[in-house]
C-alpha cells in the first residue's frame, strides 16, 4: 500500500481547536530543525533521549518529534497508534532542550509539550486513532527482524519522509525495518526483492541528500557491533555506529579513529562522502582506513572485500549508478585505529591572508608535520567556540574585523611537530591560550584593551600585537576567562547547566574538539547549509578563484556563504575544500535561491573541471566513497 | 567685520568641538545645517538631536534652529539628493568645516585620507557651489608636523609628520586654502592644540587622543584590582603592579613628558576654543591662520597629583622624554610605554606655537590655564562617564 500525499482527515471532520492551536504556536520551532541528528547521541552530560535510545526509530528522537509536529500541522499525519505511543513515551526530561540549544539555539521542549497536549486532547475527545493497514510485506519483514522492529505506522514513517536538501519532495516510505545483524539485512533484502519493492538503507540521515524511498527504509541503527582490537589497531563496526561512538571507543583504548561528523554513521559516511577530516593529513581519507567492508546482498549473502563484487568498489567508476555498483547494503566495516602519542598537543596559527594559510597547510602536509592539519575560516572558528549565535557573530567580528584573523590553521601534533610550527610562525596559540580565548572572548570584545591596541599598534593585523608573549598578563586580565564569562548570553534557565558544562576541560580543548567535533553542527545554527565539497590541487590561486566564483554566486542570490575549511591530503599535492551556502530552509524563497545557487555553482565547477580534470566533487563520489583516492584523484 | 550669516553649513557637528560650535552658533541665532552621517543604530537626525540635548537645547529649539542633512562628507555632493544639495547650496552663506578623523593610528590611514582629505575636497567644492561668503576650517596646531621650535601662524608646505593624522590635516588645510585663494573665497584657518573638556565642568564627548594614556592607567588600575580581588593576583604581579589600599593600586609606570625646555602637553578647553573661533570669525582677517593654543603648559606636578588623588594610582612617575629609551621599570611599564609611543611627540613636544595673530584679535579672551582643578574636573567626569561618550 502506498502512502498518499493527500492530507488525510485527522479527526473525522472536526479538529480539537485548542490542541491544534498549541501546535501552531510551536510549529515554527519545529520547522527550524535541520535534521542534523545530534539528538541521537549522548554528547552532553545527561545522555540522549531515553525513548529514542530504547525504541530507535527516528520518530522517537527529538528530531523525529519535531518532524511529527510539522507533519500534523501540514496535514500529512493523522493521529495514529504510533503517534500516541511516541508522544506518551516522552518524559519531558529536557535533555533535548539542552542538546538542541547547545547546537542550534532552539528549545524543542515546547514542541514536545505541545504534541503531548494535542494528542491527549484528541484522545479525550474520543476521536479516532488509526492503525496501519495490513501489509503482507510488513508481515514478512516482521518474521525476519521481529514485530517490534518493523512498522508501517504513519507516525514512524513520517520520521523518514524528509531530507535537508531543499526542493526534495516529502517521501514517506512504505515501511521501516530495523534489522540487528547482517544476516537479517540480507533476509530483508531478499523479502523486499521478492515483493519488487526497493530498499533504501539509512544511517542517521545526516547527509543533505539523505535517504528517501517509497519502498522499504532500512534503518541501520541496530547494527551496533563495536569491537576494538588494540593488538591490530583496528575496530569492527556495524553500520549503525556513529563517528562519536567510534571515536569514544577508540579513545578509551588510547587510540584515534578517522571520523568526520559525530552524528554520521561511519560506514555511511565513508560510502557516501569518502570521509575526510583534519586528520586526513596523516590518516588519509575514508578508504585509506578501511581494512574490510561487509555487504548483505539481496540473494541473502553476506560478503566482504574478498568478494569481487565488493573489491571493485575500491576503484572509482565514473557514471555508474549506486544500483549498478553496490552489491547490496553495507552492514559493517573493519577500520584502522591510530596510536596517539601521550604528549600530543595542539597549536592554532592565525592568518590574515588566504594564500599564506593555504601555503602553510600545504607545507606542513608536504613535510608530514603533525597528525591533524586543517585551515578553517573565521566563521567556522567563531561558531565552534560560541555558545549562542549572537556570541558567534560578535566573536567573528572581533576575530576578523578587529584582530584581522581571516583563517586559522589547526595543527595537532607531538612536541616535535609543534616546535616546527612555532619555528615557522611567530604567532601560534597553544592550548592554554585557546582555552583562555574560548572562555573569555565575550569579555574581550567589550574590553578597552582592544581599542587601546588598535589605536596604538603599528601596521599589520592586530592579532600580531595582541598575542605577543609580553602581553600575556594583559590579555589574560582583559579576557578574564571563566565559564560564567562565556555563557553570559545563554538563556537564563540554561546558565547553570552551561556554566557547569564549560567548566569541563574538554569543552575548551581544541584538540579534543577537533577529534570529537561535538560543536561542528553550530555552523548551521542560524541557517541550514549546503556544502560544496571539492577535491582539488592544493594551489592557492586555483582555490582562491574557485571560492571567489562561489562567493559571487552567493552574493548574486542574496545568500550567506563562505569558506568552510580546507584539509591538505596527498602530501600537500591536493586538498579537500568545503564551501557553504546558508539558507533559511523554512523560507521557500531562500530555499529556492539555494537551489538556484547550487545549480549555478555546479556549472561553474564543471568549467573548472573541464580545464582541470583532476578536480573531483562530492556528488561524483556519492556512494563511491570506498574508492581509493588514487583511482579518482589521479585520473587522466 | 563680516555680516552675520543666515545659514551655516556645519560638518562635524555631532563631534566634540563641532557640537560646541553648533551650540554657540545656535545661541547666536544662526540657522545651522548639519551635515551628518546616519549611524548604525541612530539616524543623522537622532545623532544631531542627541548631541544638542547634551548641550542643553530643548527639542523645540531643534525644530526651528537647524536642519539635518543625512549624507557622507567624502562623497560627491555629500551623497545628497540633487535637490537637497542645491537647496542647501542656495541657502548657505557660510561654511564651518569641523569634521575630522582624529585617530593617530597608522592602521587607519585609509579612513584618515577619506575623511580629512577627500572630505575637505568635497567641502571646498560645496563652497564653490554655494553662496558662501566665508569658509572656516578647523585644522590642528599639529599640522606643522615635525617642526622644531617656533611655529608661526602661517601657511607653509610641510613634508615631515609624526603620523597620518598630522599629515592628512596639513594636506587638507593646504588644499582648502589654495582652493579658496584660487576661487576668491574668503577663508579662515583655526589650529587648536589638544582639546579637552569644558574648563568649568570638565565635560567632554570624546575620550580619545591624549585621554588615552590616562584611560589606560585607569584601565590597568581596574584590571589589577579585579585580578587581586577576584583572582589570585598573579597577572598583576606578573606586570609588577599591586593593590595598595581600598581601590588604590601601585602601577610602576613612567610617563615620558618633557620637563626642561619645550612646551610639554599643550591643552586647551573646548569651550574656549569655541568662543575663540566665533570671535575670530568676526574679527579675523580673511585668509589668515590662527593658533588656538595655551600660553602656559600644564604643570607636571598637577598632572601627577591628579593621577594620584583622582585616579587612585601610585607609582606613576613623570619622567623626561629623553628617558623614553631607558630600560622599563616593570613589565607593565614596558607595555605601557609601547602603547604611548604614538603620543610621545605631544608629551615631549618641541614645537612652540606662536599665537600673536590670534592674540591680537582675541584680546582678553585668554585660554584658561590647565591647572590642578581643571585636571581634576576632567578626570572626575571621565570616571563618571567610564571613559565612554555620554551620547546614546
Amino acid at each position: 500500500m502506498n502512502q498518499s500525499e493527500t492530507p488525510p482527515d485527522t479527526t473525522g471532520g472536526v479538529s480539537p481547536p485548542q490542541g491544534r492551536d498549541i501546535l501552531l504556536e510551536v510549529v515554527g520551532t519545529a520547522r527550524k530543525c535541520t535534521g542534523y541528528g545530534m539528538c541521537h547521541l549522548s554528547f552532553l552530560p545527561g545522555g540522549a533521549c531515553p525513548p529514542g535510545k530504547q525504541h530507535k526509530f527516528a520518530s522517537y528522537f527529538p528530531q523525529g518529534r519535531m518532524e511529527l509536529a510539522t507533519a500534523v500541522v501540514d496535514g500529512h499525519l493523522p493521529v495514529t497508534e504510533g503517534l500516541v505511543d511516541i508522544v506518551r513515551s516522552c518524559r519531558l526530561c529536557d535533555i533535548c532542550d539542552r542538546q538542541c540549544y547547545f547546537l542550534t539555539g532552539l528549545r524543542p521542549l515546547t514542541v514536545m509539550r505541545a504534541l503531548s497536549d494535542f494528542v491527549e486532547e484528541h484522545l479525550a475527545a474520543g476521536r479516532p486513532v488509526l492503525a496501519p493497514e495490513p501489509d503482507p510485506l510488513v508481515d514478512e519483514l516482521a518474521a525476519v527482524v521481529g514485530e517490534e522492529w518493523v512498522s508501517a505506522d504513519q507516525a514512524i514513517l513520517a520520521g523518514y519522509a524528509r531530507v535537508r536538501a531543499p526542493g526534495t519532495p516529502r517521501t514517506p516510505p512504505r515501511c521501516v525495518a530495523m534489522p540487528a545483524t547482517a544476516q537479517q539485512v540480507a533476509a530483508v533484502l531478499k523479502v523486499a526483492r521478492a515483493h519488487g519493492v526497493p530498499v533504501r538503507p539509512r544511517g542517521n540521515g545526516t547527509s543533505a541528500g539523505g535517504a528517501l524511498t517509497d519502498g522499504v527504509l532500512l534503518d541501520c541503527s541496530r547494527l551496533r557491533e563495536l569491537t576494538v582490537d588494540e593488538r591490530t589497531f583496528s575496530a569492527r563496526i556495524g553500520a549503525g555506529i556513529t563517528g562519536l561512538d567510534l571515536q569514544r571507543a577508540a579513545h578509551r583504548h588510547g587510540l584515534r579513529a578517522q571520523t568526520a561528523e559525530p552524528a554520521a554513521c561511519v560506514c555511511a559516511n565513508i560510502l557516501n562522502t569518502n570521509l575526510h577530516s583534519l586528520y586526513s593529513h596523516s590518516y588519509g581519507v575514508g578508504p585509506d582506513n578501511v581494512i574490510d567492508v561487509e555487504f548483505a546482498t539481496p540473494d541473502g549473502e553476506v560478503i566482504g572485500l574478498d568478494d569481487p563484487r565488493v573489491a571493485r568498489l575500491l576503484t572509482y567508476r565514473p557514471g555508474v549508478t549506486p544500483q549498478e555498483n553496490l552489491p547490496g547494503v553495507c552492514t559493517g566495516m573493519t577500520v584502522k585505529l591510530h596510536p596517539v602519542p601521550a604528549d600530543e598537543d595542539v597549536l592554532v596559527v592565525p592568518f590574515a591572508s588566504h594564500d599564506e594559510a593555504v601555503a602553510a597547510a600545504k607545507d606542513l602536509c608536504a613535510r608530514r608535520i603533525g597528525a591533524a592539519v586543517g585551515m578553517v575560516g573565521t566563521w567556522y572558528a567563531a561558531s565552534f567556540l560560541s555558545p549562542t549565535h549572537t556570541d558567534a557573530l560578535a566573536a567573528e567580528k572581533v576575530l576578523r574585523d578587529t584582530l584581522g584573523i581571516e583563517y586559522v590553521l589547526i595543527v595537532v601534533g607531538d612536541p616535535f611537530a609543534l616546535d616546527a610550527v612555532r619555528s615557522r610562525w611567530d604567532v601560534a596559540l597553544d592550548a592554554a591560550t585557546m582555552r583562555m580565548l574560548t572562555l573569555g572572548l565575550p569579555n574581550l570584545r567589550d574590553d578597552s584593551a582592544l581599542e587601546f591596541l588598535e589605536e596604538t599598534a603599528g601596521d599589520g593585523p592586530l592579532y600580531r600585537e595582541v598575542f605577543r608573549p609580553e602581553l600575556r598578563a594583559v590579555l589574560t586580565m582583559a579576557l578574564h576567562p571563566s565559564p560564567e564569562a562565556l555563557t553570559r548570553s545563554v538563556d537564563e534557565d540554561m546558565k547553570a547547566f552551561f556554566t557547569e558544562l564549560y567548566a569541563r576541560p574538554e569543552m575548551s580543548d581544541i584538540r579534543w574538539l577537533t577529534t570529537f567535533r561535538t560543536t561542528s553542527a553550530r555552523i548551521g545554527r542560524d541557517r541550514a547549509f549546503l556544502s560544496r565539497i571539492v577535491w582539488m590541487p592544493l594551489e592557492p590561486d586555483l582555490i582562491s578563484a574557485l571560492a571567489e566564483d562561489f562567493s559571487a554566486i552567493g552574493r548574486r542570490h542574496g545568500l550567506h556563504h563562505g569558506f568552510g575549511y580546507l584539509v591538505p591530503i596527498d602530501l600537500g599535492a591536493r586538498c579537500v575544500l568545503e564551501f557553504d551556502y546558508y539558507f533559511d530552509h523554512t523560507d521557500p524563497a531562500e530555499s529556492a535561491a539555494a537551489v538556484r545557487a547550487q545549480a549555478e555553482a555546479d556549472v561553474v565547477q564543471a568549467g573548472y573541471q573541464a580545464r582541470r580534470p583532476e578536480i573531483v566533487t562530492g556528488p561524483q563520489l556519492a556512494m563511491q566513497g570506498l574508492s581509493r583516492p588514487e583511482s579518482y584523484l589521479y585520473r587522466r | 567685520m563680516a555680516s552675520t550669516p543666515r545659514t551655516v553649513l556645519l560638518t562635524g557637528g555631532t563631534g566634540f568641538l563641532g557640537s560646541f560650535l553648533a551650540a554657540g552658533l545656535l545661541e547666536r541665532g544662526v540657522h545651522v545645517a548639519f551635515l551628518a552621517r546616519n549611524g548604525q543604530e541612530r539616524s543623522a537626525q537622532q545623532r544631531v538631536h542627541d548631541v544638542l540635548r547634551w548641550h542643553g537645547h530643548a527639542d523645540a529649539d531643534l525644530a526651528t534652529g537647524c536642519t539635518v542633512l543625512a549624507g557622507d562628507l567624502a562623497e560627491p555632493r555629500f551623497g545628497l539628493a540633487d535637490g537637497d544639495y542645491a537647496d542647501v547650496a542656495r541657502d548657505c552663506t557660510e561654511v564651518w568645516h569641523c569634521a575630522s578623523e582624529t585617530t593617530f593610528s597608522v592602521r587607519k590611514r585609509e579612513l584618515l585620507e577619506r575623511v580629512n582629505v577627500a572630505g575637505t575636497e568635497q567641502v571646498l567644492q560645496f563652497a564653490r557651489d554655494s553662496r558662501a561668503e566665508m569658509v572656516n576650517y578647523i585644522g590642528t596646531a599639529y599640522s606643522v608636523g615635525r617642526a622644531v621650535g617656533e611655529c608661526a601662524e602661517t601657511l607653509e608646505p610641510r613634508t615631515q609628520f609624526h603620523n597620518p593624522y598630522e599629515e592628512t590635516k596639513h594636506r587638507a588645510e593646504m588644499l582648502l586654502a589654495h582652493g579658496c585663494e584660487e576661487d576668491g573665497l574668503p577663508f579662515l584657518v583655526y589650529r587648536p592644540s589638544i582639546i579637552a573638556g569644558d574648563h568649568l565642568t570638565g565635560r567632554t564627548l570624546l575620550y580619545n587622543g591624549l585621554y588615552y594614556p590616562l584611560r589606560m592607567l585607569d584601565y590597568f588600575r581596574r584590571q589589577v584590582l579585579r585580578d587581586c580581588e577576584e583572582g589570585d593576583g598573579s597577572n598583576a604581579r606578573a606586570l609588577g603592579a599591586r593593590v595598595t589600599g581600598d581601590g588604590r593600586v601601585e602601577l610602576p609606570v613612567r610617563l615620558p613628558v618633557r620637563r626642561e625646555g619645550g612646551t610639554g602637553l599643550n591643552i586647551v578647553a573646548v569651550d574656549w576654543v569655541r568662543d575663540a573661533c566665533l570671535r575670530l570669525r568676526e574679527g579675523g582677517e580673511p585668509g589668515t591662520v590662527h593658533n588656538l593654543v595655551n600660553d602656559t603648559a600644564m604643570s607636571l606636578d598637577d598632572l601627577s597629583t591628579a593621577i594620584r588623588d583622582v585616579l587612585g594610582i601610585d607609582g606613576v612617575e613623570l619622567s623626561a622624554a629623553a628617558d623614553a629609551d631607558a630600560p622599563a621599570v616593570s613589565p607593565l611599564d614596558a607595555q605601557f610605554r609601547s602603547r604611548v609611543q604614538v603620543y610621545l611627540p605631544y608629551m615631549g613636544d618641541q614645537r612652540v606655537f606662536r599665537r600673536d595673530r590670534s592674540r591680537a584679535v582675541l584680546g582678553d579672551l585668554l585660554p584658561p590655564p590647565v591647572d590642578l582643578g581643571y585636571l581634576e574636573r576632567c578626570l572626575k567626569v571621565a570616571l563618571a562617564d567610564e571613559w565612554t561618550s555620554p551620547l546614546p
